[in-house]
């Protein structure tokens, strides 16, 4: 998670991301799929809000074009209907079966261009303190999150560095998960010894749920305007 | 200022208490709290701090009183941040204390410039070096507003010379504030000239409690032959060393006789693509030749040795025994080829020390196999996990397993990185060894005693270029370079010097 300087990154975490629940809840309740491509797009309007530029919007996204084929294709070939268009073998193209695998591909970018909307503009360290204030959530759970995020990019490293350690020990894998056994267990148990020391590390400095605040994240005229524009959006696609 | 009486502490699981009746007093000053890895240090200083027995679970009887408030700097500053950012860490400590938000910024900049690191707030963690972190790790405890600090081996995973700045910083902030230290370190000549006591613990058992001053001159040669740790030059400077001391035979050092060996491998030219930094390597190696690299971090130490490992891709050339190295299978290079990762607890594949042992020695025969476990002092523990062994058993289980029998070449990164003097010692005996028979070793390290000791040449990286090839008593002469790649000359090496500049003083006269 990181942010930029871009007016969506402005925004209250909580109440950027329970607008795009919105977003995501109404677009789970509709089989429309010209209701789908206008959730897209603005979706997609989000994404241009929240600062990247084209190239950047190519590169990121690229890989899943290739998810939003291969879900399209699966629906879109081993589904049900009666009306087919074209068989071979087991693939069984139907019109009812197409118009599903176009839905669902939809509902699936949508999906991704929202998350990463949020996931680009929004600091971890904020998220959860937002999450403490705005959500309720106990002090406890959310700086035991955010101690969790320092772990990911040890846990990259550490993974790169056991593959290398197979290859140099000329280690092939002698069945199917082999390769994923030997490499879990030495880092689950670096995991545990490493959030072990953390906790210590953070009783030790009189971590407590009473406490004050450095940075409190408060709810602006910004934010509430922002859940008003969706929740009239999703009215307006509902309803006209 | 804290008062132990008839402590006693067992992990839960184990027959054999860590702490058996221990009863001291901590006064006002510095402590040190002194003993072979496994006495106990670390849990009685856990137990100063009040972590015991409810944050780490353990069973303890007896009392410990304390009169102020405590503060702890862990090891490894990795492990005790909780946030990204620099102003985020200490306003963390701040909040735990309740302190009103208004007052943040100012007591954050305070602290900031108190231990030396005036940075942007919004400054990454993660884009400090280790020293700075552990600075950094510094200003969050001493954020607690602590009248006692307990420092659990502050300098153990930075390199040599934000040693000697933590050090100095950690005392001027004791003096400044009027603090009590209790610590735990090996770098006894950093900080022995501050210690007014001395806590020798023995099995769990505190066997002395003394001034360095009374300690140190009778029970020298008793301490380093139980493999505790002892001050190379304390109570003398280099200029007022004995010659016939155990301390000046401590600093007795060979120097290194090359041996002719055959040409083992040859790189030209060789670079790798950004973010990689290294650029334009040329050099050979014999075999049986011991290499150390040296540098500043980042300098490019470990990206060399990925390359040379094929870990990373190169442009330039690299001949392996007179092939180009990318005709090699994988496989074969391998076979010739060891690599000493610096975490040794990720080299481990197998459940067992034993099948650790039988898969990198497979060509050799059982009762090979059996007796090498035996050198290494393993047989006893050679059915359990490697994971569970401790850091200096695991130290020479990785080292071991990456030699295999075959190997002509053997890389190894940083491996005493964090070790105590014994298990630093021993790591180095079994190279030795290796080196005799033929292996070509390749290291970086950041310990000049080491080099000085064991080096047959030195290769110094400075932004990613060779800036120095040589023996090591040549880069030792060379005061402008080591002054710019952060590098300090061995104390032996000092030593010499010492005694030249003193007979030629004599000659004079």
């Amino acid at each position: 998670m990181q942010t930029n300087a871009s007016p969506f990154a402005k925004l209250n975490p909580v109440i950027k991301g329970s607008g795009m629940f919105l977003i995501m809840f109404a677009l789970i309740a509709t089989n429309d799929w010209v209701k789908t491509l206008v959730f897209l797009s603005f979706a997609l309007a989000l994404l241009l809000l929240s600062g990247w530029g084209p190239v950047d919007f190519l590169k990121r996204l690229a890989p899943y074009s290739l998810l939003f084929l291969l879900t399209f294709w699966m629906m879109a070939a081993f589904g049900k209907g009666t009306n087919t268009l074209w068989s071979f073998g087991w693939f069984h193209v139907t019109s009812e079966s197409v118009v599903h695998g176009w839905l669902l591909a939809l509902r699936m970018a949508t999906f991704v261009c929202l998350s990463f909307a949020f996931v680009t503009t929004t600091d971890a360290t904020r998220f959860v303190m937002s999450l403490i204030h705005q959500a309720k959530v106990s002090p406890r759970f959310a700086y035991g999150f955010l101690a969790g995020i320092r772990f990911l990019p040890q846990l990259v490293e550490e993974v790169r560095v056991l593959r290398q350690v197979r290859m140099i020990r000329n280690v092939q894998s002698r069945f199917p998960g082999d390769g994923f056994l030997s490499i879990g267990l030495p880092l689950f148990s670096r995991s545990i010894q490493r959030a072990e020391r953390m906790a210590i590390a953070i009783e030790a400095r009189h971590f407590s749920a009473e406490r004050t605040y450095y940075e409190v994240p408060v709810v602006q005229r910004q934010d509430i305007v922002y859940l008003m524009v969706i929740l009239l959006f999703i009215i307006l696609v509902f309803w006209l | 200022m804290i008062t132990v009486d008839d402590l006693s502490i067992r992990y839960p699981g184990q027959m054999k208490s860590v702490l058996d009746h221990v009863s001291l007093t901590i006064e006002h000053g510095t402590t040190l709290l002194l003993g072979r890895s496994g006495s106990g240090k670390t849990t009685l200083l856990h137990a100063l701090a009040g972590l015991t027995p409810e944050t780490i679970e353990v069973e303890q009887t007896g009392t410990v009183t304390r009169s102020g408030s405590v503060g702890i700097l862990f090891q490894n500053p990795e492990e005790q941040f909780c946030m990204e950012t620099i102003g985020r860490e200490i306003a963390f400590s701040l909040e735990n204390r309740s302190i009103p938000r208004e007052e943040m910024e100012e007591r954050i900049e305070r602290l900031l410039a108190l231990v030396g690191l005036p940075l942007p707030f919004s400054t990454p963690i993660a884009s400090l070096s280790g020293g700075m972190k552990q600075r950094l790790a510094l200003a969050a405890v001493l954020a607690l507003d602590p009248t006692i600090l307990l420092l659990d081996e502050p300098t153990a995973q930075i390199d040599p010379i934000g040693q000697h700045e933590l050090m100095a910083l950690i005392f001027r902030i004791q003096k400044e504030h009027d603090l009590t230290i209790v610590l735990i370190e090996h770098q006894l000549d950093v900080c022995l000239p501050y210690v007014n006591q001395i806590v020798l613990l023995e099995d769990g058992s505190v066997t002395a409690t003394a001034h360095p001053q009374d300690l140190f001159p009778q029970a020298y040669t008793e301490l380093q032959a139980k493999g505790i740790a002892v001050p190379s030059l304390y109570p003398y400077t280099l200029e007022t060393l004995p010659i016939d001391g155990p301390q000046a035979a401590r600093l007795h050092v060979l120097p290194s006789v090359a041996t002719a060996g055959t040409p083992l491998l040859h790189v030209a030219a060789l670079s790798t693509k950004a973010p990689y930094p290294l650029t334009d390597a040329t050099f050979s190696l014999q075999t049986g030749e011991w290499v150390m690299l040296l540098g500043a971090n980042g300098s490019g130490k470990s990206t060399l040795l990925a390359t040379l490992g094929r870990l990373l891709s190169h442009q330039g050339t690299y001949r392996f025994q007179e092939r180009p190295a990318q005709r090699y299978s994988r496989r074969r290079f391998y076979e010739h080829v060891g690599y000493v990762f610096q975490q040794p607890d990720l080299q481990f594949l197998k459940l067992t020390v034993e099948a650790e042992i039988d898969w990198s020695h497979r060509a050799a025969t059982s009762d090979e196999r059996t007796t090498l476990l035996e050198q290494l002092e393993l047989a006893s523990v050679k059915q359990q996990s490697p994971l569970a062994l401790s850091t200096g058993q695991q130290r020479r289980l990785s080292v071991a397993t990456m030699l295999g029998q075959t190997k002509d070449l053997l890389l190894l990164d940083e491996p005493t990185f964090g070790q105590d003097g014994l298990t630093t010692r021993r790591l180095m005996e079994q190279l030795l060894t290796e080196q005799q028979n033929g292996t070509t070793l390749v290291m970086a390290t950041h310990d000049m005693e080491l080099v000085a000791r064991y080096a047959d040449r030195v290769l110094v990286m400075e932004q990613g270029r060779i800036a120095f090839d040589g023996r090591p008593n040549e880069l030792f002469a060379h005061v402008p370079l080591l002054e710019r790649c952060q590098l300090q000359r061995p104390l032996s090496y000092q030593f010499q010097e010492v005694k030249r500049n003193a007979n030629k003083r004599v000659t004079v006269r």
